[in-house]
């Protein structure tokens, strides 16, 4: 980007240039914690589950449960269903946890999680209903800010509740593989192995969903933009 | 309508450009053979700059999205996990499921293609029979239709031999048997020898095992044979057994979000 920064920049430009280098700073990528150590604890408890202690394969739910529910739900929509894929996909965990050889428990049990939200989608597809009933229920909060004044927070909400339908209305592939890698901050690698797909798709998917996104968002961008 | 250089871009020109790849390169994921173009679109046509803008403000915004509360809580309980470990034979065919034995299936299929082939090789074999059988033709006075033609082969060119040496004219070989057979030990001639055993063959009365050459040959290859056709039979019931139990794991035991 710095050969862009040396050329005369049109008027949109330098505000492009300016939040490229936000999204340097405020990437997923860069907030990302300690992986490694996560998965040494998360080893550890796999192993004492396969000894046949279940508290630790509960300790294993207790810790990812609130992360799994909250990308299952962007993904399906629902929180009924969302309930059922993420207990699904727990029970599924536990029947299988032998089967856990990747580094990664997190990483393992999003994809099955993902797998059984696709099922529910599949099954929607089949029997369409009310496609997303619960974009206008108020207890989806966007993440607390204790800083943020009333009206920010207002503001904030309502961006937030703007960026969810947006995204209602996209791809089920491409709402997936945009959660994973905006949102939960998983690389490229990553989500084409939990979605089984090659690592072109994912990138398609991600920059076609933005591009999508843009497209949908483009007369309240003003509002994101605070 | 945009304006750059003195040179004003309609919002038609723009839709000519490449926006795919004005937002890849906005997530610096553009290939480097791409990016002076990326940088061209950007800094010719404003709304590629803006829409370069705005979609890393979009991406920004993801982690912001709202967050539904919780449900239910999703430990498991004792009882759940019985009723999820299931009983021996349930976890044995859920692993026999893993996508790890999918090699089962192709294995087996060859095997029973194996054993069918080498069940259908041993019965299907002109002139030979399983040994078992022949243990029975030989207390059997109707002998064996193997035996009988291979004996009357051997017999049959010996005949005008000995005929012409004990000066027995020759006929229908069933009927002058013994006949030659007792000229020929009355002078002991060697050729007789070989007459007599060809007489064996064809006689039900005299010992098998001890007289005729060829069938002692004979009898000797049919254990081998008996192998071929129960051991082509018992591969094949195996895998087919092994087929079975692979399709009934994968049809209701292997899980559905393992996949």
């Amino acid at each position: 980007m710095d050969d862009i920064a040396d050329a005369p920049l049109p008027a949109d430009r330098e505000s492009a240039v300016a939040a490229t280098d936000a999204a340097s700073t405020a990437s997923p990528k860069s907030e990302r914690p300690n992986y490694e150590l996560q998965h040494a604890r998360d080893r550890a408890l796999v192993e004492q589950a396969l000894g046949g202690n279940l508290e630790a394969f509960n300790e294993l739910v207790t810790i990812y449960q609130d992360y799994l529910f909250a990308l299952v739900v962007r993904v399906v929509n629902d929180r009924d269903s969302a309930a059922d894929a993420v207990q699904e996909a727990f029970f599924s965990c536990y029947r299988n946890l032998n089967r856990f050889r990747g580094d990664s428990f997190r990483s393992w049990l999003t994809r099955i999680a993902l797998n059984a939200a696709t099922d529910i989608l599949r099954y929607r597809k089949r029997r369409p209903a009310d496609p997303f009933p619960e974009w206008e229920d108020d207890s989806w909060q966007p993440p607390a800010d204790v800083e943020a004044s009333p009206e920010r927070q207002v503001m904030r909400r309502q961006s937030s509740r703007m960026l969810a339908t947006a995204m209602s209305q996209i791809t089920d592939d491409q709402r997936r593989a945009i959660l994973l890698f905006d949102a939960e901050g998983f690389d490229y690698q990553e989500i084409a192995d939990m979605t089984g797909v090659s690592l072109g798709t994912v990138k398609s998917r991600i920059h076609r969903g933005r591009l999508a996104l843009r497209d949908i968002l483009a007369p309240d961008m003003e509002l994101l933009r605070e | 309508m945009s304006v750059h250089n003195g040179r004003s871009l309609t919002r038609s020109e723009h839709r000519r450009h490449d926006r795919l790849l004005v937002t890849r390169f906005a997530m610096d994921d553009a290939y480097p053979s791409e990016r002076d173009e990326a940088i061209k679109l950007i800094e010719t046509c404003s709304d590629c700059a803006s829409l370069a803008a705005d979609v890393r403000v979009i991406a920004m915004a993801m982690p912001r999205l709202a967050v539904a509360p919780r449900t239910r809580d999703f430990t498991i309980t004792h009882e759940q996990a019985e009723r999820l470990r299931g009983s021996g034979l349930s976890r044995w065919l859920r692993t026999l499921a893993m996508p790890g034995w999918g090699a089962l299936r192709p294995v087996a299929g060859v095997a029973l293609s194996i054993g069918l082939v080498m069940a259908v090789v041993g019965a299907g074999v002109p002139g030979m029979q399983p040994a078992s059988e022949l243990s029975t033709d030989r207390t059997n006075p109707g002998a064996s239709p193997a035996a009988v033609p291979a004996a009357q082969a051997t017999q049959e060119p010996m005949v005008p031999e000995v005929g012409t040496d004990s000066g027995v004219e020759s006929g229908p070989p069933g009927e002058q048997g013994p006949l030659v057979v007792d000229s020929a030990r009355e002078t002991e001639d060697p050729a007789s020898r070989t007459l007599d055993t060809a007489y064996v063959a064809a006689s039900p009365e005299r010992d098998l095992d001890s007289k005729s050459p060829e069938l002692t040959q004979s009898v000797a290859t049919d254990p081998s044979r008996d192998l071929l056709v129960y051991g082509g039979l018992i591969i094949a019931t195996l895998s087919l057994a092994l087929l079975a139990l692979a399709w009934v794991a994968r049809r209701y035991f292997a899980d559905p979000f393992l996949r």
